[in-house]
């Protein structure tokens, strides 16, 4: 009888050991962890983090799949789901960074929507603030504050923290530092443009950037030919037509997106703002 | 002593001849092109590589752990295998570490393959190594040992389809107890209700903390000291669950 | 020598054995008995499967199932299962390795074994494919994989065709000749008359007779007697 006794409060007491030993460790556990910060969840984010097994990343990269696309529907006037699903992607796991770069880099593409570039950056804050750290996002804030804003202060200071930024390639990283040489200089924009081709798997915004490119060469390309038009009838041409028509260049380089080629009275080539294409070509 | 390791022997040589072998590797080769299709999808990106693949090997070794854990045991039992072993000089317990660590022995077999094939892919995609996805990969075997555990305790007292369904159930608990307890704090709830939810939380398996792959896809400061933490929460649960098990299995009727 | 004292085994309110006291010194021994009578649940209590609700199973004066005892039995279960997947044997290394006995030794003593039992032939393949005589065949195999003193045997002769049967009653006499002790549970009398020195004669749980099948027909078909038996000891409990 002793003995059953004695046996029994041996292994009651080896089980509650064990428990304690189970809760002990759980608590240090947690006693050592740093708690999640929270990020202005929503109802839908804070659902999600309840029930998906800490698949954070999981749940946001699926959700990107289908989100990137939707921006197709903003260049086409239509819905703007692509926001409030970016809020949804960019909610559940606010460390993937891809989300937001590609929203700064992209969102101004788009003629239609109002305020793009501000839009585009306040992304681009938010990205810098909680994602993992990652050179693109103020590589093209600070592209969308160059060449859309005209703001050098905040582009000088974007480029300066790409450079900084871990895992910057040394050809950005070199072209980042190199900002205030060679602002406002065409060769500067199109190697501006060079490196976000050569950097990005996007295909759209290789594409993109190659036009970029191919439409500076152009302006390159006609002002050389106005040098030439100028060395043999000594005034420069008035419009690039007269390359054409008085036979310095067999035709006329395709603007790209679409646009006219002007030329200004010291042979400088640019766009013709003023009267943009009808059909556009290239999706503005 | 050697019992155990017989036993464990044994159990892994007949749960990994033919099914499981070529479950495993059928599914690393599946895993690799289904892998490489999603890394296109998101263009590449890394971290959601990561986030996908870590997903697939978690996955995949859930459903073999469950599989064996809440069959392989009942098997021995129902088919009365186990007479030809306990009329033998083994003890009851003796059977039970051994067929645990027969069926871990398993897990990580799958566990290597899939590390290896893991690793092939990220570097295919990114040509970098990931260390940190390996390690995230190791916190899934324990977390996956830990799971064993529980189906075989189960198992001791409850139907194959039975213990499927608790150990199912305990899964998606061990993955919800932390946040419920989380919710319950920020809601306000307190009192009576507030220990109820905190009693839950630390008794029922907490299998949160054996999941590093987010370190592993969002690099940040490791902390090395909870790795220990979590090593000793699943050593001393284990134990728990495997002496529970071998005192119901001592009573059980064969 | 075997004996039991006093045993008894209830699950609840069923008394499955009911006082159980016998000892056995002859060297095969059969139980007989109708199916249900509690055979199986005698044996498996004998070889520690299941364990006595009380009373004592002693094996040389030593409980038997303790560690010591078990290494002196073997014991073959009724319709015997095995791990599918293995070879035979694979299987019988499996069980010596629970011995402690492995290497070139063990396996041509295995070999042998299986030989004993006409399984030479299919050794390496799968029990999968295994017949039913031939799942017998190696449940009896691996009893004898310790080269046990005690040898348990859960209907041995059950699902075997009359040429296995006769084998199987061949090795079980040689296995007497070896000074092994034989203890068998069977429901079919015939087999009991052919090679039992003693038979015991259980129903419902309880011990009707036990000592030599000739003390026990004492000239009359053996049938008949077994029918007798089982018959008064109804009328006895009305």
């Amino acid at each position: 009888m002793l003995r059953k006794i004695l046996k029994i409060t041996l292994i009651s007491f080896i089980i509650i050991a064990l428990i304690g030993s189970v809760a002990f460790f759980q608590f240090m556990y947690d006693l050592n962890s740093v708690s999640a910060s929270s990020v202005g969840y929503n109802l839908s984010t804070q659902l999600t983090h309840l029930i998906d097994f800490g698949f954070d990343p999981q749940i946001t990269s699926f959700s990107w799949i289908t989100n990137m696309p939707e921006i197709l529907d903003l260049f086409n006037n239509r819905d703007i789901q692509y926001f409030s699903d970016l809020n949804y992607t960019t909610g559940v796991d606010p460390k993937m960074s891809y989300p937001y770069a590609f929203s700064v880099i992209t969102l101004p593409m788009i003629k239609s929507l109002h305020n793009s570039y501000d839009i585009a950056n306040a992304i681009g804050e938010n990205g810098i603030k909680f994602a993992d750290p990652d050179w693109r996002i103020p590589f093209y804030m600070a592209t969308n504050y160059y060449l859309g804003l005209h703001n050098k202060e905040e582009a000088l200071r974007y480029y300066d923290l790409t450079s900084r930024t871990p895992g910057v390639p040394s050809t950005t990283q070199r072209f980042a530092i190199n900002f205030s040489i060679g602002f406002g200089s065409r060769d500067y924009t199109k190697s501006l443009w060079e490196t976000i081709r050569d950097t990005t798997k996007d295909e759209f915004l290789k594409e993109r950037a190659q036009a970029y490119i191919d439409r500076l060469n152009d302006l390159d390309y006609l002002e050389l030919a106005a040098k030439q038009y100028k060395n043999i009838f000594g005034v420069f041409p008035k419009t690039p037509d007269d390359l054409v028509s008085k036979n310095i260049i067999p035709e006329l380089p395709k603007d790209p997106f679409g646009f006219n080629f002007i030329f200004d009275a010291n042979g400088v080539a640019s766009i013709d703002v003023a009267h943009p294409p009808v059909n556009l070509p290239f999706v503005q | 002593m050697s019992n155990i390791f017989i036993i464990a022997k044994n159990t892994f040589n007949v749960e990994v001849r033919d099914k499981i072998i070529y479950a495993v590797f059928g599914f690393a080769i599946l895993y690799f092109f289904l892998m490489e299709f999603m890394s296109q999808l998101v263009l590449g990106e890394l971290p959601m590589v990561k986030s996908f693949a870590l997903l697939g090997v978690y996955f995949f070794n859930v459903i073999v752990a469950l599989f064996l854990g809440t069959t392989s045991f009942y098997k021995d039992i129902e088919r009365k295998i186990v007479y030809f072993i306990l009329s033998k000089p083994v003890s009851r317990s003796q059977f039970i570490i051994g067929k645990f660590l027969g069926l871990c022995a398993v897990i990580l077999f799958s566990s290597v393959v899939m590390g290896i094939d893991y690793m092939f892919l990220i570097y295919v995609v990114s040509h970098t190594i990931d260390f940190l996805g390996l390690l995230a990969i190791a916190m899934q075997f324990l977390e996956m040992s830990l799971f064993i555990a529980f189906a075989m305790f189960v198992t001791t007292f409850s139907s194959s389809i039975l213990s499927i369904v608790f150990t199912s159930a305990v899964f998606f608990i061990g993955h919800v107890v932390s946040s419920l307890l989380s919710a319950a704090s920020s809601m306000g709830i307190g009192g009576f209700k507030l220990i109820l939810i905190k009693l839950m939380y630390y008794i029922l398996p907490n299998l949160e903390k054996f999941d590093i792959r987010n370190i592993a896809i969002h690099p940040v400061q490791l902390p090395f000291l909870n790795f220990f933490f979590a090593f000793c929460y699943a050593l001393f649960y284990i134990a728990l669950l495997l002496f529970s098990a071998i005192l119901i299995f001592k009573k059980k009727e064969l | 020598m075997l004996n039991y004292l006093n045993v008894t085994k209830k699950y609840g309110k069923r008394t499955i054995v009911d006082d159980f006291s016998l000892s056995i010194k002859s060297d095969i021994f059969g139980f007989l008995g109708q199916n249900g009578a509690g055979k199986t649940t005698i044996m498996k209590m004998t070889v520690g499967l299941l364990s006595q609700s009380s009373g004592e199973i002693t094996i040389d004066g030593i409980p038997s199932s303790s560690k010591k005892s078990k290494e002196k039995i073997g014991f073959m279960p009724e319709t015997p299962y095995f791990y599918e997947r293995f070879t035979g044997m694979e299987f019988m290394k499996f069980c010596g390795e629970l011995f402690g006995r492995k290497g070139r030794v063990f396996n041509s003593f295995a070999l042998d074994l299986l030989k004993k039992v006409d399984l030479e032939k299919a050794k390496d393949f799968k029990i999968k494919t295994y017949s039913k005589g031939m799942r017998q065949r190696l449940g009896f195999a691996q009893a004898l994989v310790n080269d046990p003193q005690y040898i348990f045997l859960d209907e041995p002769l059950d699902g075997l065709d009359p040429i296995g049967r006769r084998e199987m009653k061949d090795v079980i006499l040689g296995l007497k000749k070896e000074g092994k002790k034989i203890f068998f549970n069977t429901h079919i009398l015939y087999d009991v008359e052919e090679i039992c020195d003693e038979l015991g004669i259980v129903h419902n749980g309880r011990l009707l007779y036990s000592g030599s099948v000739k003390n026990l027909c004492n000239g009359k078909p053996l049938e008949d007697r077994f029918i007798e038996v089982v018959h008064n000891k109804e009328i006895e409990k009305k």
